[in-house]
């Protein structure tokens, strides 16, 4: 099978991910970290620690404890947003973020937050500036992609930076398409608050993610959304409100939390301008083989070289639905891509595609030429035959 | 590539039907169900017009869909609805099919 469904999750791994997990495991070194004095525990507690640590320092920021880890990006962005805003505050997003974004949004939207949402410019794309429109007295925090996860189109994440910080708001980034394709400094680019998700492009197993506070974000302005145990405070009634235990209660993900150090490290190892180069190549390698495909639409700003971009080509053939030609292309020529609504219906409202759906290829560092130029001959092999 | 001469016949479109479900437990469980009772029936992306909860859906061949259908009710399985995928000129059209009406028809003739 050729897989080019990365911005799903990224199926084929780096050998070290894999290599790592086992040895953890076949070691017997997955005790319950920051619930024992014993070594295993301790040798697991490390090795969450490290993972911090190098999260930290993936994303920009100097202090590891503002690195809080989760289950997945939507379980990092629902503690953020339900455990920043409340009644009467006001909350600017887009119509280009995913369900993880708008469902918590519109179910505290039902609680009293009010909720503004920015649509595509003529261009397609959301303009940073017209953001600031929606902005009122009472405005908390605006919450964007890095890059959507229809088109991979990324947004100038330092403009919407500067005018979060020109009127006092929190700037959240949901950066489940983008960490690991894009190199995302959280203190260079003006990031308050970042979520990601560790199976995607970051090559670590599911079950991984987290939340990363920039340095200068206060821990402080944040409910805990879960409380249990933490290994801390532990006759305190209430959840500790310090980071990283504010976001994080129960007992970690340590074997994932390993997976995912692993999967950063490979990242490090070839460097992130390289990574970000290559998977920025193999889009338009792939997207200038299948342009001149008879009936292929192309969705995303391809035309504006300054777009930054997440390796994603999303397409239809015709008027044909994108569910149908996905099945195919699984069927007839063994290739995996994601079709339908990609859970970000307003994308889908903004594209005209709400009917058809659309088809997403995405790639990884995995992937070779030779699988692309196979995928879009298959394409082309495919509008061909309807 | 295919382009020129090596080109391949144009795609058949036979018609099919999808069961629909509201969510990916029933919708795997109606495949297990399906196949385990002999039918060729495999799960397939539910195509947006159709409307359904669950982005997986059952792809059968028309002539076993009431067959199917009573498998998966014996486990509790129930669709959310079925449709006709049927096309013409080229392209997709979608028949929803009744399925009450359907079940009687199959209550007459058992």
């Amino acid at each position: 099978m050729i897989y080019l469904d990365n911005a799903a999750t990224t199926a084929q791994k780096p050998p070290e991910v894999i290599e790592t997990m086992r040895t953890f495991l076949e070691q017997n070194l997955q005790g319950n970290p920051a619930r024992g004095g014993h070594a295993v525990s301790l040798q697991a507690l490390a090795a969450v620690e490290e993972t911090r640590a190098l999260t930290a320092r993936f994303f920009g920021v100097g202090d590891a404890r503002q690195v809080a880890f989760s289950f997945n990006v939507t379980a990092a962005l629902n503690a953020v947003l339900k455990g920043l805003l409340k009644p009467g505050d006001h909350v600017i997003t887009t119509c280009t973020e995913h369900n993880s974004v708008l469902r918590p949004l519109y179910q505290l939207e039902a609680a009293g937050v009010a909720l503004d949402i920015v649509s595509l410019n003529d261009a397609g794309l959301i303009d940073p500036h017209e953001l600031a429109a929606y902005l009122r007295p009472e405005t908390t925090a605006i919450v964007v992609n890095a890059a959507s996860n229809v088109t991979g189109d990324a947004l100038d994440l330092r403009a919407v930076a500067d005018i979060c910080h020109a009127h006092d708001l929190l700037l959240i980034v949901d950066a489940a398409q983008a960490a690991g394709t894009i190199a995302l400094d959280m203190s260079a680019l003006g990031i308050d608050v970042l979520c990601f998700t560790g199976h995607k492009s970051l090559y670590g197993p599911g079950g991984t993610g987290g939340i990363v506070l920039g340095d200068d974000t206060d821990p402080a302005r944040f409910r805990p959304t879960l409380s249990g145990g933490s290994g801390i405070q532990s006759f305190s009634r209430v959840h500790p409100h310090v980071m990283p235990t504010l976001f994080e209660a129960g007992t970690q993900n340590v074997l994932g939390l390993v997976g995912l150090s692993a999967g950063i490290r490979y990242l490090n190892g070839i460097g992130m301008a390289r990574v970000q180069a290559r998977l920025t190549h193999l889009t338009h390698f792939f997207r200038e083989h299948i342009q001149s495909v008879p009936g292929v639409t192309v969705y995303g700003a391809f035309d504006r070289p300054e777009v930054t971009r997440a390796p994603i080509v999303a397409l239809n053939l015709g008027a044909w639905p994108a569910a149908e030609i996905s099945d195919l292309l699984a069927e007839d020529y063994d290739i995996a891509t994601r079709p339908g609504a990609h859970c970000a219906p307003l994308m889908h409202e903004a594209l005209g595609t709400t009917d058809q759906g659309i088809v997403r290829f995405s790639f990884s560092t995995l992937n070779t030429e030779a699988e692309l130029a196979t995928a879009a001959a298959a394409v082309r092999d495919l509008a061909m035959r309807l | 590539m295919s382009e020129g001469t090596d080109r391949r016949p144009v795609l058949a479109m036979p018609d099919y039907i999808l069961a629909s479900f509201d969510s990916s437990h029933d919708a795997l469980t109606a495949e297990q169900t399906a196949r385990a009772a002999g039918f060729r029936a495999r799960l397939v992306p539910t195509p947006e017009r159709v409307r359904a909860g669950c982005g997986l859906s059952l792809r059968m061949n028309p002539e076993d869909v009431k067959k199917i259908d009573a498998v998966m009710r014996e486990v509790g399985i129930e669709p959310s609805h079925y449709t006709l995928m049927t096309a013409d000129r080229g392209r997709r059209v979608y028949v929803p099919l009744d399925l009450s009406q359907m079940r009687e028809s199959e209550e007459d003739v058992t």
